[in-house]
């Protein structure tokens, strides 16, 4: 049976060791898993910044795409028909800050800077209801930084990666630098107006322009400088593929009354333009009135221009347009082409047209990064950006532009972030990326690239959870493991209790063969000797008889025992209550039992109180008193002395019924066992009293019959005294 | 006349020891009781008997482990289990400790005397050889106290004719001079510093020599007693 629960032990023990070494594996894949899921969210989260903040500012370039160049000229005629309007303000004069925008400027070829913030009145407004702007300083660092930078023709700098170690980019790059003079590092394809500035003029700028490409302006090319700037060789870093997609901008091609034009030009030349409100106006009449004003003619001679090359630049400007792709934007300022239906008039209206209009050519925005004279960059970027396109009227060439304002790039960054950020998750903006970011992605825009960090801000975060998560396994772990502990412990028990059981079940048997066989043995073998008469004396023969008498009786007392037992066990004893004086009862018994007292050596002493007549069973009263008198007579043998007292008196509603004698007594261990059935103070082999281990189970049993009890205390000087209480009811 | 057997009566119910004590002396045994394992124990260190009628169940020692140590001791006295443990494996382990003969109580009184009587003609050596017996060379006639060797006859003493009848019914095998006392002297050694056995087997040896023997054929085991090689 050992071996069967120590198998049994063995395969649960396996079993749930097994269980554990997988529970704690997967709380490792676990941890993995949710570390996984974490990256996964830093990846979207990055992703949905980028995509934010990519489709602001291409929301934006494309928005400031379509300002109609005069926007960048203090004041400006708008277009209303045939009708010839007021000269008014730009929209931009008192917007100094527009969004990404930052100071809006116009450069003429030859390095003459104007800005819509030049009108008065607006600036006035502005400086009333604003901050006060010092665009002094602005238009400062204008001329002293991005025009020599146009003028040296240096390359320009930008934070972009080198594209082929970026990516295999197919359409490598378009616009592209900004050279000055013939020093061209770069290949060039200038126009046929562009080659006539330069030779006009050696200061001149000169726009260059990849046509071979014929692509909008969409990447940049990276100089030695940014190789200087370009960050370590990143982890984490999600190359979000769409910021390369730029928003698809084109060349627009527009036209404009020659009138309006010239009057534009003519209230926003140099001078002019620093000008009062009211000086620009009178001007501006006077060119109304006079077409062919000195001023006017100052104007032409100042862009070298003829009639004839007038002309010819028209017509170059309507071939350009002809060549250009047809999808263009082609939008005409002045509507004068519309609604004519034959060939011939249509013709000379587009004649007529050319004559009165001049074409308006407005390429995309390119960025240009420019170093700061001082040195000290704080920006995010390589330096300065500006974002620049050029605008050609004709023959005239212009830089219009504005720089990004860093501040309005990063609160955009910050409101997306905080619209698409999750729990625990911070962010910052950087030039390079951050040794303790979660996640790092790179924003990358045409005017350089920015590191997005990520940042967990609870770094324990997921550790908390697998830590949880491991105690929680830990708890159940060790509840399955004790609760298993505490099953076998009870089935141990259990298969202990029962082996004990057996073990006494056996000892029964084998005292109730003994005690069987024993009287058994004597009458049989007394029997024979009188039978054959092996006999010697008549004393004999009479104590022979007399043996086989009393070892009769004792075989009778046994197997009522046992049988009462059996009955007991099965719940089939039946008690006879009946009314009588159990001091009576008791000392018939004591009568009867006396002479083998006297035999052994006892004295058996009577103390009886009177005691009310009850309801007791005869017999069971009888077998208790036989039982405990037998147990007195067999365990005092040897004591000194030999006084079996039976006591009886009422008390509390019970006979007390007690049984004295001064033999070795019951130790205070066993003294809770001696009432158990079978159970035997000796070892069954090396016992020296005789028994089967039912007696005092009996006696327990019959006085729990009338609702009584039984004791066992220690007498004085030495010996047991059994105490049974019987309700008197 | 007849020599009485003595036999021990290892019994602690009164009733059952007493009937046995009766019974025997009735058969003209010579009968000692003792009611438990360590009168029983003390006794027989003290005292050869015949026979042993031991009970199982004793107090203070059980008569399980009074077999076992006694063979372990190697004292060959045959024991008769008396016992209320009457079932087949109770019964092998009886006699695999040692017993000679098993009786489960309650048993009958002519046929635990013919067991008595069976177990003492059984380990008497001169039941095992007979009267006339072969020793190496020699033909021994234990009645007639007669050693023959070619025709040529040796008068032996009866002392001696018991000597030679035990180690003739026991060849090859070690007898110590304890058991030799026991056996042929019917006495304990216990607490006797003697060399009555050793004198004893010096003579024979020289008898044997003087009778034409030209092998020992009795030899000594140091330390542990003597051997008869065929």
């Amino acid at each position: 049976m050992n071996k069967r629960f120590w198998i049994i032990c063995s395969v649960i023990g396996s079993g749930l060791l097994t269980l554990s070494v997988l529970g704690l594996s997967s709380l490792g894949m676990h941890e993995k898993g949710l570390r996984a899921e974490r990256q996964q969210e830093f990846m979207d989260v990055a992703k949905q910044i980028s995509f934010d903040v990519k489709k602001k500012v291409d929301t934006f370039l494309q928005t400031e795409q379509g300002r109609l160049y005069t926007d960048y000229q203090p004041y400006y005629v708008p277009e209303v028909g045939n009708n010839t309007a007021a000269l008014v303000p730009s929209p931009l004069a008192n917007l100094y800050s527009n969004g990404l925008a930052n100071g809006y400027f116009q450069l003429e070829a030859d390095g003459q800077l104007i800005s819509p913030h030049f009108a008065e009145q607006p600036m006035q407004q502005a400086m009333q209801a604003k901050q006060p702007v010092n665009h002094s300083d602005y238009f400062d660092n204008v001329k002293q930084n991005l025009l020599p930078s146009l003028a040296s023709g240096q390359t320009v700098a930008t934070h972009r990666v080198e594209p082929t170690e970026r990516e295999k980019m197919e359409d490598k790059y378009t616009l592209d630098k900004i050279a000055m003079g013939r020093d061209r590092r770069t290949r060039t394809l200038k126009t046929d107006s562009v080659n006539a500035v330069v030779a006009k003029s050696e200061s001149s700028y000169q726009f260059a322009e990849d046509r071979e490409s014929k692509e909008p302006a969409q990447k940049k090319q990276v100089s030695s400088k940014s190789k200087g700037t370009k960050a370590a060789p990143r982890q984490n870093v999600y190359q979000i593929s769409n910021l390369k997609e730029r928003q698809q901008t084109t060349t627009q091609v527009l036209r404009q009354r020659r009138d309006n034009y010239e009057v534009n030009v003519a209230s926003n030349t140099a001078g002019a333009s620093e000008k009062p409100v009211s000086e620009a106006v009178e001007i501006y009449n006077r060119s109304r009135a006079a077409p062919s004003s000195p001023l006017q003619q100052e104007q032409q001679s100042s862009f070298g221009r003829s009639s004839q090359s007038e002309q010819k630049d028209a017509r170059q400007s309507e071939d350009m347009s002809q060549q250009m792709d047809p999808e263009m934007d082609l939008m005409m300022m002045v509507p004068a082409t519309i609604g004519v239906d034959n060939d011939a008039s249509k013709k000379n209206e587009q004649q007529l047209e050319q004559a009165d209009t001049v074409q308006v050519r407005i390429e995309p925005f390119v960025p240009m990064t420019v170093s700061v004279s001082n040195g000290n960059n704080n920006g995010l970027f390589a330096g300065q950006v500006f974002l620049l396109r050029h605008v050609q009227i004709e023959d005239r060439h212009l830089v219009q532009g504005f720089q990004l304002n860093e501040d309005e790039l990063l609160s955009q960054v910050a409101e997306s972030a905080r619209r698409y950020l999750r729990r625990g998750m911070g962010y910052e903006i950087s030039k390079l990326e951050r040794p303790d970011a979660a996640f790092a992605a790179i924003l990358q825009f045409d005017f350089g690239e920015v590191v997005l960090n990520l940042l967990e801000q609870d770094a324990g975060y997921i550790q908390a959870q697998v830590l949880r998560m491991r105690n929680w396994f830990y708890g159940i772990l060790g509840v399955v493991w004790l609760s298993v502990f505490v099953a076998m412990l009870a089935l141990w028990k259990n298969l202990n209790q029962q082996v004990q059981l057996s073990r006494k079940k056996d000892d029964f048997i084998s005292a109730v063969s003994h005690e069987l066989r024993t009287p058994l043995t004597s009458i049989r073998m007394y029997t024979e000797m009188l039978e054959k008469d092996w006999v010697k004396t008549d004393g004999k023969r009479r104590e022979y008889y007399t043996t086989m008498r009393t070892e009769s009786e004792r075989l009778t007392r046994l197997i009522e025992n046992v049988l009462d037992f059996s009955r007991i066990q099965r719940g089939k004893k039946r008690y006879d209550f009946t009314v009588g004086d159990v001091n009576e009862c008791i000392g018939e018994v004591a009568d009867m039992m006396r002479p083998y007292a006297q035999r052994a050596g006892f004295v058996l002493e009577q103390r009886f109180e009177v005691l009310e007549p009850f309801a007791f069973d005869r017999d069971a009263v009888v077998q208790i008193v036989i039982n405990l008198v037998d147990n007195a007579l067999k365990y005092a043998k040897d004591a000194r002395d030999k006084h079996i007292i039976i006591r009886t008196r009422a008390q509390k509603g019970y006979a007390i019924i007690e049984i004295e004698d001064h033999g070795p007594g019951i130790p205070r261990s066993q003294q809770k066992k001696i009432f158990d059935a079978f159970y035997r103070c000796e070892d069954e082999s090396t016992r020296q009293n005789t028994g089967t281990g039912l007696g005092l189970a009996l006696v327990k049993r019959f006085a729990e019959a009338h609702h009584g009890f039984v004791e066992i205390v220690n007498a004085k000087p030495t010996g047991a005294l059994f105490r049974i209480g019987l309700t008197m009811q | 006349m007849k020599a009485r057997h003595s036999i021990l009566v290892v019994e602690d119910e009164p009733k059952i020891r007493d009937g046995l004590r009766d019974f025997l002396e009735f058969q003209e045994f010579t009968v000692t009781v003792v009611d438990d394992g360590l009168a029983a124990e003390r006794i027989v260190d003290a005292k050869r008997f015949d026979l042993i009628l031991l009970d199982l169940m004793l107090p203070n020692i059980s008569g399980e482990q009074l077999c076992r140590k006694w063979r372990q001791q190697g004292r060959t006295t045959p024991i008769i289990m008396l016992t209320a443990k009457g079932q087949e494996s109770e019964r092998i382990a009886g006699l695999d400790m040692g017993a000679d003969d098993y009786v489960t109580k309650p048993f009958s009184l002519e046929e635990l005397l013919a067991r008595i009587r069976a177990v003492l003609r059984r380990t008497d050596p001169a039941r095992c050889v007979g009267q006339t017996f072969s020793f190496g060379p020699f033909c021994v006639n234990a009645q007639s106290l007669k050693l023959t060797c070619d025709s040529a006859e040796t008068c032996i003493t009866q002392r001696q004719a018991d000597i030679l009848q035990l180690f003739a019914a026991n060849p090859g095998r070690i007898i110590s001079r304890e058991q030799l006392y026991e056996k042929v002297w019917h006495e304990s050694m216990d607490g006797i510093e003697t060399r009555t056995v050793d004198m004893h087997i010096a003579r024979l040896r020289e008898l044997l020599k003087e009778a034409g023997c030209k092998t020992e054929l009795i030899e000594t085991v140091r330390g542990a007693g003597y051997k008869y090689n065929e």
